[in-house]
């Protein structure tokens, strides 16, 4: 373990967290995305030069920061820059930029800039953390943009379905949590919630296995595994395609998944890891069935996120590390390309305002640009030759076939309707007749920068793919390592 | 320099070509501007015609030096652990025969399309899906291994289904496309566990490695006996989607709708006998797999006899010509499945430019029937001799309307396939919809009043459908 000469990334982390304070204060929409855009793309470029870095020649497998913090028992390091969350921070961050430049005006609330910058913060602390009790407060400050304003809670109990099941996926991974804390407390581990004491205190089995499955229900509803997936539809109708595409990009449910249901329940997840994989699965395989009859774009994006980001998870029970690489490509690829799609969604809802098949059509002669953004995009998410999502796919199901050759096929017949599903949405949106009292334009400025800047990271990714496969790889061969440690894999 | 290294440097040139200028095309039509229709044309033409010349070039270097096969690599594309993904192109007997045939077709369709779609708003999508088609179907022919060829074979299908849309205003064109696509992205999940199954065997993706010992048509597939009848039974589904077999054949005429310069070249030339390349190209596995052989010539068989009892009552003559190339493509998957694969490849390049031909010539029959009249100095009468006169009447008749129904196969397709699946998801997503309208709302603040403005729309629809 070898650690950084400055604390880099509490201060990127307090940057960011501050930037959005100060954009919370600043009333012009415009200006305040001017600075939100700035700061990402500074925190882009930050990140790819940490990437660069650690997994540059001569690379270490962890970086920790210099300074020692408790929170409970001795003090620990509270950040670091491993193999897994290096390529993370630069792609989240870009996320944030291509959403903050990329999103209609008419969509811009007073909050938008700060919020999305907020949730930045949050993410990159979630990512890096070496604390459980900062996971817990990041993975909550994440959803706070979620909530909703007090003027406007009606008359009924129930809040939104989003909310609802993602308070409830928090309250069970603070639960598991605090129950992990506490049986490592007893058992006398130092610093009861650090992931650099527990994978020890693990491995000497102190930590109940009983908990486990706490944690993963939470994940599973964070990750909208079948059968609590019912919430990334409704959120994608509720709050729109660009709200829904920063929340699941990070795929922080299964990044808990990996930098802490593996170390600290090292012996049941290994056996747990398949069925989680084949749950998993049922939601690729239900998102895809559904989809088809979805009736307007947002639902028909619902369910897309549904099913392709659950392939991420299908992707990390292969026994296999090209599998395993191809679950955590895709994991970058998937969210790029529908961050995308989500901003061509939004940029047909600003022009025509209507969304339901029905009443959209014809688009493609008005807005030529907004319509090849929208295919290649949506196409990309589903693995078209020549962008990274081929790439990510076919690692997957090379991976999968060889672990389980059933869920192989099941996955590539998914994704086939997932297909189609796209080129329907596709052709519904830009072909057929233009509904009469339909005059849109094509892309602004502002938002052809965005979609042009995904795509071309994802077709130059797709032509030159090592680069982003080798970080994954040397991450996936670490995870295998700790999924399997016995000599013969 | 040596032989085998100017070949090589031909070969990558042949599908560099096109790939320039598709990036040339598309780039200047990303920056807004429109070049003129003549020098988009000019551009098509000139590329095709220069890859062309290279594959002459490439032929007649490979005749002089007595070299049977040329393989390019172009370099490692990826690699995790012991799975490699090398881009590697490969000319020989099979795929230059594709290779000159796309050049040449496409060239020529692109020459046609200069003045047949003069001033069409749809002038430039066409030329850009044209020359991805050409790639694509390059990038299919000239693949060293199966990953790559599936690369092209998924950007062939997007493109085929783009332009059986292209006369977008209409909805018709659109539903056809899309029906076209759901059969190709069934299908092509054999091709794809295919590619899988046999880098699991032979350990590499690579046809040379893959089906060693000879140059094609010889070749021995790295494929134990037992798994190679799946195999080769998924390279058969793979074949049956793009090339229109029974039952998968309905797609074709509906492609019809397509712009006929576009029908020529997929329906009439290249895509149609995509799938008969890829059996070609894995006849190792064929080989070695006789049940999915004999599946294959009965698959092609009945395709035949099916296109052609329903083709006898076709009144569209483009229709007509669809159907008369699923029988052609049908022989030659029999004569693929029989090993006849010599046959298979002369009767596949004298049908490609044959149907090409008589596509491109579809949109003028009426003026040249006019001609005829004229010519024969009054009308010319139908002698009414056909061979169903040799039926009883009764017969005739039920086959008659059986030919118009197309058999019976799409019905039973639809009532027994895709409209269950279609009526469960409905289900489902009626379902999904009332669970999720048991909670409020999302809040209205101002960041999402354009959604919550549109938001009801679908929960109304549903709900007076209730």
């Amino acid at each position: 373990m070898n650690v950084l000469p400055v604390p880099l990334i509490t201060l990127a982390i307090a940057i960011l967290a501050g930037t959005a304070l100060v954009l919370g204060r600043v009333h012009h929409p415009d200006r305040a995305r001017r600075g939100a855009v700035v700061v990402s793309a500074l925190a882009t470029v930050g990140g790819l030069v940490a990437a660069a870095w650690l997994y540059g020649p001569g690379a270490s497998v962890r970086w920790v920061e210099p300074y020692q913090l408790s929170l409970w028992g001795e003090a620990r390091p509270l950040f670091a820059l491993d193999v897994l969350d290096a390529a993370l921070l630069p792609f989240t961050s870009f996320v944030a930029l291509a959403v903050l430049l990329g999103s209609p005006r008419r969509q811009l609330g007073p909050r938008h800039a700060a919020t999305t910058i907020a949730q930045l913060a949050a993410t990159w602390a979630a990512l890096t953390t070496l604390d459980l009790s900062v996971m817990a407060i990041a993975w909550t400050l994440g959803l706070l943009p979620l909530m909703p304003a007090k003027r406007s809670m009606s008359s009924r109990l129930l809040p939104p379905i989003h909310v609802a099941y993602l308070l409830g996926s928090t309250v069970m991974l603070v639960v598991a949590f605090a129950l992990v804390g506490v049986a490592a407390h007893e058992a006398g581990v130092a610093a009861p919630l650090s992931l650099l004491d527990l994978p020890d205190a693990a491995s000497r089995g102190v930590i109940p296995a009983a908990i486990l499955p706490v944690l993963l229900v939470a994940i599973a509803i964070r990750k909208g595994i079948f059968p609590f997936h019912s919430w990334i539809p409704a959120m994608s109708e509720q709050r729109g395609p660009l709200a829904l595409a920063l929340l699941n990009a990070p795929q922080i449910g299964a990044f808990v998944l990996v930098r802490v249901a593996v170390p600290v329940f090292p012996a049941t997840i290994a056996d747990v890891l398949p069925l989680l994989g084949r749950v998993a699965l049922l939601a690729v395989l239900y998102g895809a069935l559904v989809g088809l009859a979805a009736r307007d774009l947002r639902r028909a994006y619902g369910w897309l996120v549904v099913s392709q980001s659950a392939l991420v998870l299908v992707g990390l029970e292969c026994t296999s590390v090209d599998g395993i690489t191809g679950g955590l490509t895709l994991w970058i690829s998937v969210g790029l390309a529908l961050t995308g799609l989500g901003l061509a969604i939004a940029g047909v809802e600003a022009r025509v305002g209507r969304r339901a098949f029905e009443s959209l059509g014809g688009l493609a002669t008005r807005a030529p640009w907004l319509s090849a953004s929208f295919v290649i995009l949506g196409l990309a998410a589903v693995g078209l030759p020549g962008t990274l999502g081929f790439i990510a796919e076919d690692l997957l199901v090379h991976g999968v076939l060889e672990s389980y050759p059933g869920i192989g096929v099941a996955i590539v017949l998914a994704t086939a309707a997932n297909g189609y599903n796209v080129l329907r949405a596709f052709m519904r949106t830009f072909y057929g007749p233009l509904p009469t009292g339909v005059t849109v334009g094509d892309v602004l400025g502002r938002e052809r920068i965005a979609l042009t800047a995904l795509l071309v990271v994802l077709i130059g990714l797709g032509l030159a793919p090592q680069v982003v496969v080798s970080t994954r790889a040397t991450a996936a061969s670490d995870l295998a390592a700790k999924l399997a440690p016995s000599p013969h894999h | 320099m040596s032989p085998t290294s100017i070949l090589s440097m031909l070969a990558s040139a042949i599908l560099l070509v096109p790939i320039l200028a598709l990036l040339a095309l598309a780039g200047v039509l990303l920056m807004g501007r429109r070049p003129s229709e003549r020098t988009v044309a000019a551009l098509t033409g000139i590329s095709l015609t220069l890859a062309l010349g290279l594959a002459v070039a490439s032929l007649v270097g490979m005749a002089i030096h007595g070299v049977d096969q040329v393989v390019v690599h172009l370099g490692r594309w990826f690699r995790v652990g012991d799975y490699e993904f090398d881009l590697t192109l490969l000319l020989d007997r099979l795929s230059l025969p594709f290779v000159l045939l796309t050049c040449a077709l496409t060239g020529l369709v692109g020459r046609f399309s200069a003045s047949y779609l003069h001033r069409d708003e749809g002038f430039y999508r066409f030329y850009l899906l044209l020359l991805l088609f050409a790639v694509a179907m390059l990038l299919l022919v000239m693949a060293g291994g199966i990953d790559l060829l599936f690369a092209g074979w998924e950007l062939v299908g997007i493109t085929s289904a783009l332009l059986i849309a292209f006369f977008n205003r209409r909805r018709a064109p659109v539903l056809r496309g899309l029906r076209a696509f759901a059969i190709y992205r069934l299908c092509d999940v054999g091709l794809l566990v295919a590619a899988v199954l046999i880098h699991h065997y032979a350990h590499s993706s690579e046809f040379e490695v893959a089906f060693e010992h000879g140059h094609w048509p010889g070749g021995l597939a790295h494929v134990p006996a037992e798994a190679a009848t799946s195999v080769a039974l998924l390279l058969v589904l793979a074949s049956m989607g793009k090339s229109a077999q029974v039952p998968f054949s309905g797609w074709l005429p509906r492609a019809m709708e397509g712009p006929t310069p576009s029908s020529a070249i997929f329906y009439g030339g290249l895509s149609i006998h995509a799938g008969a390349y890829l059996l070609l190209r894995t006849s190792p596995v064929l080989d070695r797999a006789p049940i999915a052989a004999a599946v294959l010539v009965a698959v092609g068989l009945v395709t035949a006899v099916h296109a052609t009892f329903v083709g006898r009552v076709q009144v569209d003559a483009k229709n007509q010509l669809a159907y008369a190339a699923m029988a052609q493509v049908g022989l030659v998957l029999a004569e693929i499945g029989l090993g006849l694969r010599m046959l298979a490849l002369v009767h596949i390049t004298g049908h490609a430019v044959l149907r090409t031909l008589q596509f491109l010539r579809a949109p003028s029959l009426l003026h040249e029937q006019h001609q005829i009249h004229a010519a024969a100095g009054g009308h010319v009468s139908p002698t009414g001799l056909f061979y169903e006169r040799l039926l009883p009447v009764r017969l005739r008749r039920w086959l008659y309307a059986g030919a118009l129904g197309h058999g019976g196969l799409d019905e039973g397709l639809e009532r027994f396939a895709a409209g269950p699946l279609i009526r469960v998801a409905r289900l489902l997503e009626r379902l999904e919809q009332g669970w999720g309208a048991r909670f409020v709302p999302s809040p209205r603040d101002d960041r999402d009043q354009s959604s919550v403005a549109t938001a009801p729309l679908s929960i109304r629809s549903q709900e007076a459908k209730r």
